[in-house]
């Protein structure tokens, strides 16, 4: 794992494991397979078991049942010191007493990398993440994005086959956060490893991942590209966790219809609609002005509420009592059990 | 200001100059020529300097008692870290138990402690002994040591230590390399009350002593009790310097640290 | 979640065992000397209760023990009076001062207890500092050492920090914009201090009150060599009767009452206050 060049990447098999702790139930019977090189996040709201799961990845929590295994070794007793597996932790976890660069010597150090190849290794993790100039700094002196990136420099510079990341972002304003969401996936491109992310942010999720395993109440929902839980939810959970949803009763109890909101639109009554749209009828009840459009709340005369976002060349730009037609074409309502 | 503020104001400062003054009377009194200690004195000598610095049960004793304290600070460190680590990591039967035990020593009177083991010592043989000092004084020190470690270690961030597990450093490197570091201060604060506690202590210290072995303490005890040796106004004077050098010592530490950061 | 909350009748973890090490120490230097005290008090130098009932039959020994406690209270009033407004003027001082005022407290603190003992007597005896200065000003000498001025005076000042510092604490956590808030209410300030600052310091004064009266209870330096024959407290008693005449069991039987006094006062105090914090208070 010292050679220079493209870095190995590794698979990551999660095999049935659970996680109790005395009554509670905090991982339940986990399946999951990771590919060499995917990028994978792990979503799910607070308490669905995400960091748990990845903390048994880790080795920081043992598995009350079930196993792990990288490239089809089975470490689940290895400790996390002898997995090599690269990790960010959630609020970076820096060695407040070193400096920058004994930062990120540290895992060469406990690898016997000494001399000019630790130099020369610290400097390239720093170059990546461009951090260079602050090498000699205390954690303390930077800022909440810099110290971000140490962390990631850290992480990668023993060139670990697969990195696993806590919320790395959780703790950084908004504008920052969208920043490193793009640098980290460009150094996922560039080093080729398998990234496995936790986080609760469901754009973030959407943004940068290969795949996503959804997680709640210590089990996994769905696992699939951005795409498919987006579009082809598995459940009305998975419909109403990634992004706002429309859900509207079908013929069958077990199901409901699903439109995106941006799939739903506004005409006036009476107006002629494209052949085969599925239409309702509904009063404005609130319109919201969003900049890069509007949201518009409809109470359909069938009863229940449809959001719509709109362009906000909408013409006429509705308001609140006008009487209007909601409507989108068939392939945008997808059937979702509920 | 308000009339009350001024009446607070001089409250504090008289009791700030009961709290300070008297101690340092100490000082000019002890080069006093007379065995009267008067003050201000009407001759002055450093008599009783050399009286300390010739005498060698002055000399003995004091440095019995560096001895002890050394020998002391060394044991409660060992013992009250490890203790701490188990108090505020581990999981252990009685826990409410252990932790009154750990505090008793500083809570139960000293006269009752020296009355205890003294007479257990005298069994053992081991009074006028350093080993029995060292034992008793550390049971002593060792709460200080035990409160200032487990308080560092309850505001520890473990995850620090999941870090450079992560990273490859065994359970041995990460204490050594990433724990201990960021709790020295705490181990140095406590190593300092151990140090003081024992080489301070004066009640066990007296049912301890005898001819064969007398800390400083007890010799000074001995020097005021019955009558007056003037020697140990020269010996309060030192002991003084080496506690204001201390202060200073920690005071412009903490004024460069500033500077610094 | 923390394994280290779970409690049980489980066997020490891999932390869990290093609390053994101090444990056993002080079950061998520590409690198995107490334990064999407590023995002594009711064996020696005959089995039975005969310590115990010497003691309370004899109003020489029960009036050192109405002394003790009388002492104790006397200090622990004094110490209060003078510490509460001084850790209220640390609280309102600019960081200098306030650093002067630490200073003023912490450098006895840290002055050897004997050495400060000593001061006293070379200042309170009849040829020392006071009377000397009163002499000047052809006043009458005035008795302070040996009598109960003595003691009060030199034990107060060795108990002032342990006071201070725990009232200080308190004081520091308390918002003084809720003083603001109540002068805005309509409260005269000295009103708004005392219904509502004042209550809020009471577990640092409380903290206080227990630490300085329950050390207090069992000084023995200080009032041996400041105090008179009518100022014996139970601390000094215990070493007279062992130095002077060697009644093994009737000194133990003293350090039992002593020990059980003091035991009582700190589990009823500990249920109000948070017994490590005070230690960690002062020293």
């Amino acid at each position: 794992m010292n050679e220079a060049g493209p870095h190995e990447s590794g698979a990551v098999d999660v095999l049935g494991v659970g996680k109790t702790y005395g009554q509670a139930v905090a991982l339940d019977d986990v399946t999951l397979h990771v590919e060499p090189g995917e990028f994978m996040t792990l979503l799910g709201s607070s308490g669905s078991g995400k960091s748990t799961l990845l903390n048994v990845v880790a080795g920081f929590t043992r598995p009350t049942s079930g196993s792990v295994a990288v490239d089809g070794r089975d470490i689940t007793k290895d400790p996390p010191y002898k997995r090599d597996l690269g990790m960010v932790f959630q609020h970076y976890a820096l060695f407040p007493h070193m400096s920058v660069a004994e930062n990120v010597a540290f895992p060469l150090r406990r690898r016997r990398v000494r001399g000019a190849e630790l130099t020369k290794r610290v400097s390239e993790a720093l170059d990546v993440v461009e951090l260079g100039g602050l090498r000699d700094r205390r954690p303390a002196q930077l800022s909440g994005g810099q110290q971000q990136r140490v962390a990631l420099a850290r992480a990668i510079v023993f060139r670990p086959r697969v990195l696993l990341m806590d919320e790395p972002l959780g703790a950084l304003d908004k504008r920052l956060r969208e920043q490193l969401q793009l640098e980290i996936k460009r150094l996922h491109t560039e080093l080729g490893i398998t990234f496995v992310f936790v986080t609760h942010d469901q754009d973030e999720a959407l943004t940068m991942s290969d795949r996503i395993a959804l997680l709640r109440d210590g089990r996994i929902v769905q696992v699939g590209t951005p795409a498919d839980l987006y579009d082809r939810p598995a459940s009305r959970y998975v419909a109403e966790f990634l992004g706002e949803s429309n859900l509207l009763p079908a013929p069958k109890d077990s199901e409901v219809f699903l439109v995106r909101p941006q799939d739903v639109r506004l005409s006036r009554p009476g107006a002629g609609l494209p052949a085969g749209d599925h239409a309702h009828e509904g009063k404005v009840t609130e319109v919201i002005y969003l900049g890069s459009g509007l949201r518009v709340e409809v109470e359909l005369r069938t009863g229940g509420r449809v959001i719509a976002r709109t362009g906000t060349r909408l013409d006429p730009v509705p308001s609140p009592d006008d009487e209007v037609v909601a409507h989108w074409r068939p392939q945008d309502c997808v059937t979702v059990p509920a | 200001m308000r009339p009350a503020r001024i009446a607070l104001w001089a409250l504090a400062a008289l009791t700030a100059l009961y709290l300070v003054l008297p101690v340092f009377i100490v000082i000019p009194m002890s080069f006093s020529d007379s065995a009267f200690l008067e003050f201000p004195p009407q001759d002055w000598s450093v008599r009783w300097y050399e009286n300390f610095f010739t005498d060698l049960t002055w000399l003995d004793s004091t440095i019995a008692s560096l001895q002890i304290a050394v020998q002391v600070t060394l044991l409660s460190l060992v013992l009250g870290t490890a203790a701490a680590l188990g108090m505020v990591r581990g999981r252990y039967p009685l826990k409410a138990l252990v932790s009154g035990l750990v505090m008793a020593p500083v809570l139960v009177p000293y006269v009752i402690v020296g009355l205890a083991v003294y007479a257990v010592f005298l069994k053992l043989g081991i009074t006028e002994t350093a080993l029995g000092f060292v034992l008793v004084h550390t049971a002593l020190a060792v709460p200080y040591v035990v409160i200032t470690v487990s308080s560092a270690l309850m505001s520890f961030d473990r995850r620090l230590e999941h870090a450079a597990m992560g990273l490859g450093a065994g359970p041995v490197t990460t204490f050594a390399r990433v724990t201990l570091p960021l709790i020295a201060p705490s181990l140095a604060s406590g190593a300092v009350f151990a140090f003081v506690t024992s080489f301070d202590e004066v009640v066990t210290s007296v049912f301890l002593s005898g001819p064969d072995l007398t800390t400083l303490p007890v010799q000074m005890w001995s020097g005021v009790r019955v009558q007056i040796d003037p020697t140990v106004a020269a010996v309060s004077s030192m002991l003084l310097l080496v506690t204001l050098s201390l202060f200073a010592a920690a005071g412009v530490a903490r004024l460069v640290r500033r500077r610094k950061a | 979640m923390t394994a280290g909350a779970v409690t049980g009748r489980r066997l020490p973890d891999g932390w869990g065992v290093l609390v053994l090490p101090l444990v056993a120490f002080l079950l061998v230097v520590f409690v198995y000397p107490l334990v064999s005290m407590l023995a002594r008090s009711v064996s020696d130098p005959e089995p039975g209760l005969g310590n115990y009932a010497a003691f309370f039959d004899s109003p020489v020994y029960t009036n050192v023990l109405v002394n003790t406690f009388v002492i104790a209270g006397l200090v622990t009033l004094v110490t209060l009076l003078l510490g509460f407004p001084y850790a209220y003027l640390m609280t309102l001082a600019t960081p200098f001062w306030r650093g002067v005022l630490m200073a003023a407290v912490l450098v006895p603190f840290w002055t050897s207890l004997l050495v400060r003992t000593f001061a006293w007597v070379l200042i309170l005896r009849d040829t020392g500092v006071v009377n000397d200065v009163l002499g000047a000003f052809g006043g009458q000498p005035v008795p302070l050492l040996r009598n109960l001025a003595g003691v009060l005076i030199g034990m107060v000042q060795v108990m002032l920090p342990f006071a201070v510092l725990p009232i200080y604490a308190t004081m520091r956590g308390i918002d003084r914009r809720l003083l603001q808030a109540a002068e805005g209410l309509g409260a005269r300030p000295a009103f708004a201090f005392w219904r509502v600052y004042a209550p809020l310091t009471l577990p640092g004064v409380a903290a206080a009150t227990l630490l300085v009266f329950v050390s207090s209870l069992g000084f023995y330096v200080t009032p041996a060599l400041l105090g008179g024959p009518k100022n014996v407290m139970i601390g000094e008693l215990i070493v007279q009767q062992l130095s002077g005449v060697l009644r093994w069991g009737f000194a133990s039987a003293l350090a039992v009452i002593l020990l059980v006094v003091t035991g009582v006062l700190l589990l009823l105090a500990a249920r109000v206050v948070d017994l490590r914090r005070m230690i960690g208070g002062g020293r």
